[in-house]
């Protein structure tokens, strides 16, 4: 019933198989990033940063706006604004540790200035942590 | 024959085919509307069609904003400014969403027991409005004039012609009990036909869709600890979280906006038979399927004892509601321990 050829072609099948979920497997470990600060000013993104080092942000927008962002070693918080309720301020900092205890959970917010800062974290295990 | 059957079963695995795609978890937050930041989360094959219906729902959510926009005018649209300075001198034509938010939150406060939560309140609300931008308390006489002119029964409704008129010109609607609810309720309808596995949070007005597409079966939604209560674990804000899928969670607190005078803090709920800010609660979450219905009832129970709001929530099939009593203790309807953090629930 079946020949060589309907078995080579089988394996090869196989084979093929095998290639296109290893390929989805590595692209699937390659989206998910593990500490990013992405920031975004009135629905944009504003800038991109690693987390790691220290260091400040100034998020200048073209109506006055301005937003202080201070990166911490693993994570941020917002330093200053001129926003007219301070809240973001008050939201204090954002970690790898502790945002699944936060309400806002990875991220700052500032509602006045439509500045909206956040972690962006690996899918943690954790399936209980709140989505919001 | 065989050979086409291989070539076929080759294609089949080249092309992506939706059962075997993953789908991942997109968020977008978005500003400008209803005075709050609108979150919308979705599972979806790209990003790229997550935007879309992104898009496609902010567009609602715009035209409901400013439908509903008590401080500010768009040309063409009879929204809630125009109805405030126009229906008290003729009926003024709306637009059908207008129409329904107003019949319904109507329809609703003419049930035993529902009459606190009072649409046509605005002129009251404005003075405490006004009161809170300044950081003083309003003028009482004021309050005791304007408190004349907020009877629901002067607000006429024609469904004929879509029109509504003030019988009393002094009248002014203010739709902040339920305007969120009933937008969420309106988005609900796009959102379960181009991604239905979506959460939605209009500020504290969350509404939950289909499970998850990531193995969990229901979504996690927190609610946030009024200060000085203590929270679910050390180091966080939570005060509970709900585990759910097609559910509406709604909170009402006093914590959220109010201004402080002589040491003694002054929110936004008011009391219309007071014309002073409740003191019964510090926090009610109301979980229910309708948005509406959730946004009414987070309302009416903060301004009611808690005896009053826990016989209420309990008249009413399928609602619940989480309370934080004034002096600080937390309590919840039984029907809301299967979905409770705090007594044992979670996303599986």
């Amino acid at each position: 019933m079946f020949k060589k050829k309907d078995l080579l072609l089988f394996l090869l099948v196989l084979a093929l198989a095998g290639v296109l979920f290893l390929l989805q497997y590595i692209n699937a470990k390659n989206t998910t990033v593990l500490g990013i600060v992405r920031i975004w000013a009135d629905g944009k993104i504003y800038r991109e940063a690693a987390l790691g080092k220290e260091e400040t942000i100034v998020i200048r927008q073209d109506n006055g706006c301005e937003n202080v962002v201070r990166l911490t070693e693993n994570g941020f918080f917002m330093e200053s604004a001129n926003c007219h309720n301070q809240l973001c301020i008050g939201q204090g900092e954002v970690t790898t540790e502790n945002y699944p205890l936060r309400s806002l959970g990875t991220h700052v917010l500032c509602l006045p200035n439509r500045v909206d800062v956040e972690l962006v974290v690996e899918n943690s295990t954790d399936m209980d942590i709140p989505d919001i | 024959m065989k050979r086409l059957f291989s070539l076929l079963l080759v294609l089949l695995m080249i092309f992506p085919h939706p059962i075997a795609m993953a789908e991942t978890k997109y968020s977008r937050n978005i500003f400008g509307y209803f005075d709050t930041v609108i979150s919308l989360m979705g599972y979806t094959d790209s990003q790229e069609e997550f935007d879309r219906v992104c898009d496609e729902a902010a567009q609602q959510l715009k035209y409901l904003h400013q439908l509903f926009d008590g401080y500010n005018s768009y040309p063409g649209l009879h929204n809630l400014w125009y109805v405030n300075r126009h229906a008290g001198s003729s009926p003024v034509q709306v637009d059908q969403p207008f129409f329904d938010l107003l019949s319904k939150a109507k329809e609703m406060q003419s049930k035993p027991g529902y009459e606190k939560v009072n649409i046509a309140m605005g002129a009251v609300l404005v003075l405490w409005h006004e009161a809170r931008e300044e950081g003083v308390l309003p003028d009482a006489k004021a309050l005791e004039e304007a408190s004349r002119h907020t009877d629901i029964s002067q607000v006429i409704l024609d469904e004929e012609n879509r029109t509504v008129y003030f019988a009393d010109p002094l009248i002014r609607l203010d739709l902040g009990a339920v305007a969120k609810g009933y937008a969420a309720d309106y988005v609900k309808a796009l959102l379960e036909e181009k991604m239905p596995s979506f959460l939605i949070s209009l500020g504290g007005n969350v509404y939950a869709g289909d499970a998850p597409l990531d193995g969990r079966k229901r979504w996690g939604v927190s609610v946030q600890c009024p200060d000085g209560v203590p929270p679910i674990q050390f180091g966080s804000d939570m005060l509970e979280v709900f585990y759910t899928t097609r559910m509406s969670l709604v909170t009402s607190g006093d914590y959220q906006r109010y201004m402080e005078v002589d040491g003694v803090r002054y929110h936004h709920i008011i009391d219309p038979d007071t014309c002073m800010p409740a003191t019964h609660l510090r926090a009610v979450t109301i979980v229910c399927e309708s948005g509406f219905l959730a946004d009414y009832l987070s309302t009416l129970l903060f301004l009611l004892p808690y005896e009053d709001g826990i016989a209420l929530i309990n008249s009413i099939p399928d609602a619940g509601a989480l309370f934080v009593l004034s002096d600080g203790s937390v309590t919840m309807s039984e029907d809301l321990y299967p979905m409770a953090y705090t007594h044992g629930a979670g996303a599986r």
